[in-house]
């Protein structure tokens, strides 16, 4: 069947902000959909209130909505857009949800609009577990006991049938929300309650455990003749029991025979079959390894974060098959562009990937880090290595260059690490590290673990290694084909050369070699020939930004792919090195070549010698703090930095300097100093005063970072920290209270400089990532503007800043303070440039190329109000309390666009999902202030006062009447954090923030049905 | 919210106890030393397993991913050294209940031997099984480059050499005079054929009997065609057409097998009087290209073949893909095909014959293996197909 040419039109739904369990793999997905839909001839609209995401930039798509996804919004557009057809399989649960909720709205029907790709009763067979349980066993699959229930009692009668343990999960929640598992009555009590309250439909999932089997996953494709093929499957490292999101993941499975790997791939085909998919599906199975014995987990019916991970994982584009797939072809009519094969040909690998989730855990101690069915995970790494060893060795290395989870724990006591194993953390592969270097057998190790040998033995393989390596008995090559770093070889990097010892660059070309494909795609081993030709010149290297964490976030992926894009419209080579297998920069058709690659001084400098011909040099400042950090090893080793050069952003980087040049350049910062010791920070406060901000040097998304009132704080918060003070010191700013923070990217060529000025809508102590964001600014003077441009265009004059950078300044009582500079592209670029229109990280590229400021189109956009609203892990991560302060917390964003500063406000609510409501219950913690009270009774809300709130809050909650929650008390006492917390988790709104509050209220009095803006 | 394992149990609990075959340490044999050497006059050395000595042989390389044991007992790798694409082989061991047959490739070539960590259908280590069924094996060479070789100028004659010592290994140009002047027995069906006729009894006395002419069959095949309830002949390779008739088959399967189709005149000449008698005929792989021959047309070496389990052919008439199994070097001329004989399946990478149909005649082949073991069983379903052919014929 080729292209059905009644489809002119297709609306393609994105997945809404970063969240836990919904990141940036979306954005590839849907980025590669919108490409293979337009290159049909077929137009495109998109709609995401994402604005951090390549699919929802303007030439993405012919008309690019960031809206809302909502019913109310989707049916707006399709009235006005009025498309054919609806692909909703590359957005995610957020996507497949929405296209459930329209066509039962009748909103499909009325506007004519076809689903294209798999149909909606699939949809609803996948995701219904008794209709699914039922479609098991009509093609002969076998399914655990299960139930689905919407009481407590009927839980319990399902719990003595069938026994403990029981998986419960809430129905229709996205990456195990209000998921657990239950081993005793009361366990179970707990979790249907929480789950039934959680479930938009009010119904859990109860089904018999199979915690320890080993977790498998099938990615496959299917057309709409029923062709269908296996793309790629995946083991889990870690047992059922550990969400897959957040285990360890091995591709292509390691422990299975044939017969198995048959087995599972024949049930995968045959499931899909019977549900009459049309595109990519995942499909996961249990697989006892004692005895044979599989089971059907579950099977979501569209792109994935894994069937992301299955395309870098072997180099198929699963997206932009499942596009066309959409579109009326068959897999026999697609072809491989790359390889010439046949999109049919299941992909064959010749090494192995290794997948590691990224955990918040460093950012947010208070939160429980064992693993379990729920996902905490924020962001993963993959790393392909010619055996597991390497790719698992390069994998933690692409981690952050931190943590090294193969060095054993020497502090943790016997029965501790026996803990460690039993129940996993994210620290597991460490544990497993340890038990070994203590001489534990393998055996006790896979019982204490569930996990199976042959990981355990290969991780034993490394420990062994790793022993002889520091005894000289290792010979340096078998180090590096193990996967050793250069800092573990005796004499480093440069014995390592000396001894002829080179990374090789082997193609990842989806067919184990069988076609000579020309697929941009490599990663380094240690094991043979090269056959990565370098590119010709002139070409640069681009440093992505690694795993996605909180601080650091798909924001950088969006600057770092403008970049490329900009590099091969000069006509000059782009080459990625990035570590992140979600995004869109690591795939192989954005760049002229991908380095799959840990962001490592070793990786990069090996690529960089490997294609020193023709090279440029180096651009890091699309990839945050990780390509940042990576600028001054480069520079000692002579490698060119393009754009701002290393001295600038070594300043930028030293709070001292930074001050230096300011004090030079006439710019006020805050009273501020360093501290090594307590006492030199009591001294330091002496002078300065109370409030302050304390944070230790040289941290990302404000880590450790807090408002101290008096000594004893602090004290307690000088006691907390486990830094090394003696290399990066404590920093104490004077905190300027009350004040409004004012965001700034600009791009500077040296000479000229153009800003893009935000405000933020939190006063300043707020991270400004946590904070909502205005464009353009709301309550400043054009004086404070032109001010805040002055300054900013003598500090990049100053720094010589080549490309991009961002400064954030306070406006304390009329003063203007800068807070901080840093020499790079940072998380508000995508933002900025949607809100204004100009592309910002594209210019600074061809600033960064040599072009002049002034040769560039920078006419901002005035005629709009654009606001950017953060979205919070709070119900993911239920340990914390969701206050904001000075420590970033937030995931992800959402935009809203509109005609004034409420109107956009309200846009950006609804697409971070946040009910905006005109009346019910307000509670409102804290003092009673009648000012407040007023403005919630004349918004509507009926207003319940703290102590009541405190007596009678957990059970308004449960009864759902409560609207919003207010606190503006400084410190809370836990009574409070406790009750904010239950409001977060029920997804009631929970407001810390004056200025966000009256954000707010404006924003539900100007709720409207105005015309959706296309950007 | 989310809530983590409200456990008082650890999850670990639900993982029974390992085994002791699981555990148990690996005996290996002391470490070999090898060398290979193509006829191009690479040389490279590398770890060595398995059986000592100096053999020769088509080098081919095999995609799977798993199904390493299918893979070298299966007898159409005879006269061949097989390399493995994916570079880790030996996780999950082996199992007798896994062999096609005898290892009848001359070597194998594998990036890293690994040691088995159990698998419940047996998970014996491959270094003993390589070992037992004395496999010179070449391991830690870097298999790609290998391949690429391979794929850029076709499939070639290599040796392979495995000692104790280096120092006992052949120099790398008497190894590349081993490669060179390999002989490749002409006649490698009949090596790879029972010696006499085997008999498996049907499971019900009215169930058809099938004659399966024995070019170098996979064990699998035979046992697909038992799972029928069929009984089934097991033939020698030069079994005349006269024998044949004289046991009354209802259908023929002209068997998979190892080797070039020119060289089987014999069992051309026999087809072509099966052919006559209007017998429903099915041919596999080598058995393809035979029938392929008795119906006129000419076959032709590949550059480096087919060999893997992720091969996608296209059904002509339905438009269905299928994924098969694959192992060839041989492949049907498509313009030499007469008119009466139809091209029914076709490669969809590189368009080659993947099935042929007399128009007029119930015979009917596939280049692939149905039967898969290893790799998919999508087409499992031909297997049905014939075998209600040879139904009609025992009702007639």
């Amino acid at each position: 069947m080729p292209l059905d040419p009644t489809i002119k039109k297709a609306l393609i739904i994105g997945s809404g902000p970063i969240v836990i369990g919904q990141a940036a793999e979306f954005d590839y997905a849907g980025t590669q959909a919108c490409l293979a839909v337009r290159e049909e001839g077929v137009s495109v609209v998109l709609v995401n209130s994402n604005p951090a995401t390549i699919q929802t930039d303007r030439d993405t798509a012919e008309a690019v909505y960031l809206e809302p996804l909502t019913v109310a919004s989707l049916t707006a557009i399709i009235a006005q857009e009025r498309p054919d057809g609806l692909i909703a399989g590359m957005g995610g649960q957020t996507a497949l949800n929405l296209a459930v909720a329209l066509d039962e709205a009748g909103v499909l029907a009325r506007y004519g609009v076809r689903l294209l790709g798999t149909p909606l009763s699939a949809i609803q067979a996948a995701e219904d577990r008794e209709q699914f349980a039922n479609l098991l066993a009509r093609i002969g699959q076998p399914v655990l006991p299960h139930a689905a229930v919407t009481s407590l009692a009927e839980a319990e009668r399902f719990a003595h049938a069938n026994g403990f343990p029981l998986v419960i999960r809430a129905a229709f929640c996205l990456g195990g929300t209000g998921s657990g598992v239950a081993y005793t009555p009361a366990a179970l009590h707990k979790l249907v309650v929480a789950g039934l309250r959680l479930s938009p439909v009010g119904q859990v999932l109860l089904e018999k455990s199979v915690l320890g089997w080993a977790e498998i996953e099938v990615e496959v494709v299917r057309d709409g003749r029923g062709n269908a093929i296996q793309i790629c499957n995946m083991e889990n490292l870690d047992p059922m029991g550990v969400h897959t999101g957040e285990s360890i993941v091995v591709a292509p499975t390691q422990t299975l025979a044939n017969a198995d790997v048959q087995r599972l791939r024949t049930a995968a085909l045959n499931i899909i079959a019977a549900l009459g998919v049309e595109g990519g599906c995942n499909c996961q199975f249990a697989l006892n390894q004692q005895t044979g014995e599989v089971a059907v987990i579950e099977v979501n019916p569209r792109l994935s974060r894994s069937s992301a991970l299955a395309s870098k994982a072997t180099g198929y584009p699963i997206a932009r098959v499942a596009a066309k797939i959409a579109l009326g072809y068959t897999l026999d009519e697609l072809r491989n562009s790359i390889t010439g094969a046949s999109a049919a040909l299941e992909p064959a690998l010749d090494y192995v990937v290794v997948k590691i989730p990224r955990w918040p855990f460093d950012k947010f101690p208070a939160v429980d880090s064992h693993l379990g069915v729920g996902m905490k995970s924020t962001g993963e790494v993959m790393a392909i290595g010619r055996s597991f060893e390497a790719a698992l060795q390069k994998a933690i290395r692409s981690l952050d260059g931190r943590a090294n989870l193969l060095e054993p724990d020497l502090a943790i006591s016997d029965a501790a690490l026996e803990d460690a194993l039993r129940r996993p953390t994210h620290q597991r592969l460490q544990a497993i590290y340890t038990a070994l270097a203590r001489g534990w057998a393998v055996q006790c190790i896979c019982q204490l673990t569930a996990i199976h040998p042959w990981f355990v033995e290969r991780i034993a393989a490394i420990e062994a290694a790793s022993r002889d390596l520091q005894h000289s008995k290792l010979p340096m090559l078998t180090a590096k084909r193990l996967g050793f770093g250069d800092e573990r070889i005796a004499g480093g990097r440069k014995a390592r050369q000396a001894a002829g010892i080179t990374a090789a660059y082997k193609m990842v070309d989806t067919c184990a070699g069988e076609f000579a494909a020309s697929t941009p795609y490599f990663y380094s081993t240690y094991d043979g020939e090269d056959e990565a030709v370098p590119l010709p010149g002139p070409k640069a290297i681009i440093l992505g930004s690694g795993p996605i964490r909180i601080g650091q976030g798909i924001e950088f992926d969006y600057s770092a792919v403008h970049a490329v894009r900009q590099l091969r419209a000069a006509g000059i080579g782009a080459i990625m090195v990035n570590n992140n297998p979600e995004t869109v920069s690591t795939d192989y058709n954005i760049s002229d070549r991908l380095y799959f690659e840990p962001l490592s001084a070793e990786e990069v400098l090996n690529i960089v010698e490997h294609e020193a011909d023709g090279l440029l040099g180096v651009i890091a400042q699309f990839g945050g703090q990780t390509a940042l950090n990576l600028v001054a090893p480069l520079a000692a080793h002579g490698v060119k930095i393009l754009g701002t050069p290393p001295a600038a952003v070594a300043i930028a980087e030293d709070r001292r300097q930074t001050g230096e040049l300011a004090a030079r350049l006439g710019l006020a910062m805050p009273a501020w100093g360093t501290a090594h010791t307590i006492d030199e920070a009591l001294a330091v406060t002496a002078q300065i005063g109370y409030s302050v901000l304390v944070r230790p040097s040289y941290v990302l998304g404000g880590r450790g970072m807090r408002v101290v009132r008096d000594a004893a704080g602090l004290a307690a918060y000088y006691a907390s920290l486990d830094a090394d003070l003696s290399r990066h010191p404590l920093l104490i700013d004077r905190f300027l209270a009350g004040a409004i923070e004012l965001d700034v990217d600009a791009i500077s060529d040296g000479r000229d400089t153009r800003c893009v000025v935000m405000e933020q809508v939190e006063y300043a102590g707020i991270h400004s990532g946590d904070s909502a964001c205005i464009y353009p600014p709301h309550t400043i003077s054009p004086a404070v503007a032109q001010e805040v441009e002055q300054a900013t265009a003598r500090l990049a004059k100053g720094l010589g800043i080549i490309g991009l950078m961002n400064v954030q300044y306070a406006l304390h009582e009329g003063q203007l303070y800068l807070l901080e500079v840093n020499a790079r592209a940072s998380r508000t670029v995508p933002f900025a440039s949607k809100a204004t229109g100009v592309p910002l990280a594209a210019l600074a590229t061809r600033l960064i190329l040599g072009q002049p400021l002034r040769e560039l189109d920078m006419t901002l956009r005035h005629d709009r109000v654009a606001v950017k609203l953060p979205v919070f892990p709070f119900r993911k991560l239920a340990d914390l309390t969701p206050l904001l302060g000075p420590e970033m917390q937030s995931t992800g964003e959402a935009m809203g666009l509109a005609a004034s500063y409420p109107m956009a406000y309200a846009r950006a609510l609804q697409g971070a999902g946040i009910s905006l409501a005109g009346d019910g219950i307000a509670l409102l913690c804290g003092v009673a202030e009648s000012e407040v009270e007023v403005k919630l009774q004349e918004a509507g809300f009926i207003v319940k006062e703290m102590s009541f709130a405190l007596q009678n809050g957990e059970q308004l909650l449960a009864s759902g009447e409560v609207a919003l929650v207010v606190c503006l008390i400084e410190q809370p006492d836990e009574s409070i954090r406790h009750l904010l917390r239950a409001a977060a988790a029920d997804g009631v709104p929970v407001i810390s923030d004056r200025r966000a509050l009256d954000a707010y209220l404006n924003a539900c009095a100007a709720l409207d049905d105005a015309a959706p803006i296309a950007l | 919210m989310t809530i983590n394992l409200i456990a008082p149990r650890p999850i670990a609990a639900a993982w029974p106890r390992l085994t002791a075959a699981m555990v148990q340490p690996q005996t290996l044999p002391a470490q070999l030393y090898s060398r290979l050497a193509l006829a191009d006059g690479t040389v490279v050395d590398g770890g060595g397993a398995g059986a000592v000595g100096v053999v020769s042989g088509e080098l081919v390389f095999q995609t799977g991913m798993v199904g390493y044991q299918e893979a070298l007992t299966d007898p159409s790798y005879a006269a061949q050294i097989l390399m493995f694409t994916y570079p880790l082989i030996g996780n999950y061991g082996t199992a007798n209940a896994v062999s096609e047959g005898t290892v009848r490739a001359r070597a194998t070539i594998v990036q890293q031997l690994q040691p088995s960590a159990g698998h419940y259908a047996g998970g014996d280590h491959l270094r003993d099984f390589l070992t037992t069924q004395g496999v010179p094996t070449v391991t830690g060479v870097d298999t790609r480059a290998l391949v690429r070789r391979i794929r850029d100028y076709g499939v070639m004659l290599a040796a392979v050499a495995v000692a104790e010592q280096r120092a006992e290994l052949p120099s790398a140009a008497r190894l590349i005079a081993t490669a060179l002047t390999t002989s490749l027995a002409t006649d490698l069906a009949a090596m790879c054929s029972v010696a006499a006729p085997v008999w498996y009894a049907p499971a019900a006395p009215e169930r058809p009997t099938i004659a399966v002419l024995d070019l170098g069959a996979k064990r699998s095949l035979v046992e697909r065609l038992r799972r029928t309830g069929a009984g089934v002949w097991l033939l020698p390779a030069h079994t005349s057409a006269a024998q044949i008739f004289t046991l009354h088959p209802d259908g023929v399967l002209l068997s998979n097998g190892p080797g070039d189709p020119a060289a089987l005149d014999y069992a051309v000449a026999t087809m072509r009087q099966l052919l006559a008698a209007r017998l429903p005929i099915m041919g596999i792989c080598l058995g393809h290209q035979v029938l392929a021959r008795a119906l006129g047309a000419h076959t032709f070496k590949m550059t480096h073949g087919h060999r893997g389990i992720n091969q996608p052919v296209l059904e002509l008439t339905s438009r269905r893909v299928l994924i098969t199994t694959q192992n060839h070097g041989y492949s049907v001329d498509p313009a030499s095909l007469p008119a009466d004989v139809l091209v029914t399946h076709s490669n969809l990478n590189d368009a080659t014959v993947e099935g042929i149909a007399h128009r007029y005649l119930p015979a009917w082949s596939v280049q692939w293996h149905p039967e898969a073991h290893p790799g998919p069983a999508d087409s499992d379903g031909l297997f049905d197909r014939f075998l209600s052919g040879a139904e009609a014929t025992r009702a007639a």
